[in-house]
């Protein structure tokens, strides 16, 4: 059955129905990614991103904290079983403590209320968590690195051009805005790319359309040759990007 | 001291790629199977097809930076959150392989890998890095049944917490089985402590347990005492 943007829309409802169940154990629900900014590619889009403020007293009460802990991990299973696309937990956090860095603004800027007070203007984040975003670029270039067999392997199968997909599509969204990062450019990632083409203009960033055609074509999102050939482009960009924000770290560490 | 199967893979490696290597550097972690620093020459030629190769090389299940000299610095970076990585090694990185590293090929590093002279901010993320990955990751595990796997995470994620917090106070060479000791004499935090002493009592009886015995609440109760614990600790924090 295909999926379409209605079953995610009927996902989301469910959990807003759960945390209606947790009454006054949430302040609030934000939701943030492809469907706060209406964007979603049904199948594809990742569900669920919704960070669940609970209130800070919560942590301090044995018994509602074990409640609503319930009341989440069954949440979680329903979305599991019903989500139309690739599935991950929803988080939870309490309303007072400072949000991870990496994901501040697509939680406060990006994003939507949909359950409670908008409390995002109070949220905020820390010099040491801003330091770990500021690293991010980095570190999941090495978190790709055993991808890389893909460079050369001869035979692909199914899994491995899944694997190569989804590397070119975080590629594609994720390392754009955690290169400005480095840099101390703090933009959401829908801006990304064309902020990052003003900062490193002499990059070519041909590639990331590229990898938009094949996300949109199922021929070429499935096809070996063609995820072979792109993701060594790909890492063409990586590495052309990676040499220039070293430069800038080890400019600035000097200066 | 490095085991056989790491050094194996090692010669493997420099069997396929000896030319273009600059430094090959073994170290233990107390929380992982360690790993090895691959420092490439700067002429190396294309990063990706290097790393390529190492990773053909069959490595044993450790893990695996693979840089070159210009990237040093990366090594003492406070590491990532969230998944897929549920224990960055990168906090004690540093300190295992500027004081402990075995240079099994080329020239020895060391001397380029830096501590930073505040350890605070490590233990501040590292509080931040926990919440967001046990409260996430257990979610999932719910579903899956896995009660004893997050009862047993939550006890190694506050041990390895118990560690960074010990980075604070100047020591970073500790046993896992001796962290929660030190703790107790560096940091005399009586509520940290009980609720430590409560999650190993949890941990223990329900591994003891026979496998699909572990319940359900006895998992909700880790993860209660797994708040109480980081809050406790990130008191420390200055």
């Amino acid at each position: 059955m295909t999926a379409s943007v209605k079953d995610y829309e009927d996902v989301l409802e469910g959990l807003l129905a759960d945390i209606a169940r947790m009454r006054d154990a949430v302040s609030c629900a934000v939701l943030f990614g492809s469907m706060a900014r209406g964007d979603v590619m049904p199948g594809h889009s990742d569900m669920m991103d919704v960070f669940v403020f609970l209130k800070h007293d919560l942590f301090d009460d044995k018994a509602r904290f074990l409640e609503s802990l319930e009341v989440m991990a069954e949440a979680c299973e329903k979305i599991a079983d019903k989500s139309p696309g690739p599935f991950h937990p929803f988080f939870y956090w309490s309303e007072t403590d400072p949000i991870p860095a990496t994901f501040a603004l697509d939680i406060t800027v990006h994003s939507k209320v949909v359950f409670g007070e908008d409390i995002r203007s109070r949220l905020n984040t820390t010099v040491a968590s801003r330091s770990v975003a500021q690293t991010s670029f980095f570190e999941m270039r090495r978190l790709g690195s055993p991808l890389m067999v893909y460079l050369h392997k001869k035979e692909l199968t199914e899994q491995d051009c899944g694997a190569i997909f989804n590397l070119l599509m975080a590629i594609k969204r994720d390392l754009p805005m955690l290169a400005l990062m480095v840099l101390g450019i703090w933009v959401v990632q829908k801006e990304s790319i064309p902020a990052l083409k003003e900062a490193v203009p002499d990059v070519n960033y041909d590639i990331l359309d590229r990898i938009v055609a094949i996300q949109q074509d199922q021929a070429e999102r499935t096809d070996p040759r063609v995820l072979q050939m792109t993701l060594r482009d790909a890492m063409i960009f990586v590495e052309s990007l990676n040499d220039r924000l070293i430069t800038h770290v080890n400019a600035r560490s000097q200066a | 001291m490095t085991e056989e199967p790491v050094r194996e893979f090692a010669s493997r490696v420099i069997a396929r790629l000896g030319e273009q290597i600059e430094s090959i550097t073994a170290y233990s972690h107390p929380f992982t199977n360690g790993g090895l620093v691959i420092v490439f020459k700067d002429e190396a030629g294309f990063v990706p097809d290097l790393i390529s190769v190492v990773y053909s090389c069959e490595p044993p299940p450790i893990t695996l930076y693979c840089l070159r000299s210009a990237e040093l610095f990366q090594l003492s970076f406070p590491g990532v959150f969230g998944w897929p990585n549920p224990l960055e090694e990168k906090p004690l990185l540093a300190y295992r392989l500027k004081f402990k590293g075995d240079v099994i090929y080329g020239r020895d590093i060391s001397d380029e890998v830096v501590i930073r002279k505040d350890s605070m901010p490590l233990l501040e993320a590292q509080v931040q890095r926990c919440r967001q990955f046990v409260r996430n990751w257990s979610l999932d595990q719910f579903r899956r049944r896995n009660y004893l796997g997050i009862i047993k995470e939550t006890e190694r994620q506050i041990r390895y917490l118990m560690a960074i917090a010990l980075l604070t106070r100047g020591e970073w060479d500790v046993a896992p089985e001796n962290i929660p000791g030190r703790f107790e004499t560096l940091f005399e935090d009586k509520w940290a402590m009980q609720t430590w002493a409560d999650i190993n009592t949890l941990t223990q009886r329900e591994a003891a347990a026979s496998a699909g015995q572990v319940s359900r609440d006895s998992a909700k109760e880790a993860l209660w005492l797994f708040e109480r614990a980081v809050h406790y600790i990130e008191g420390h924090i200055r």
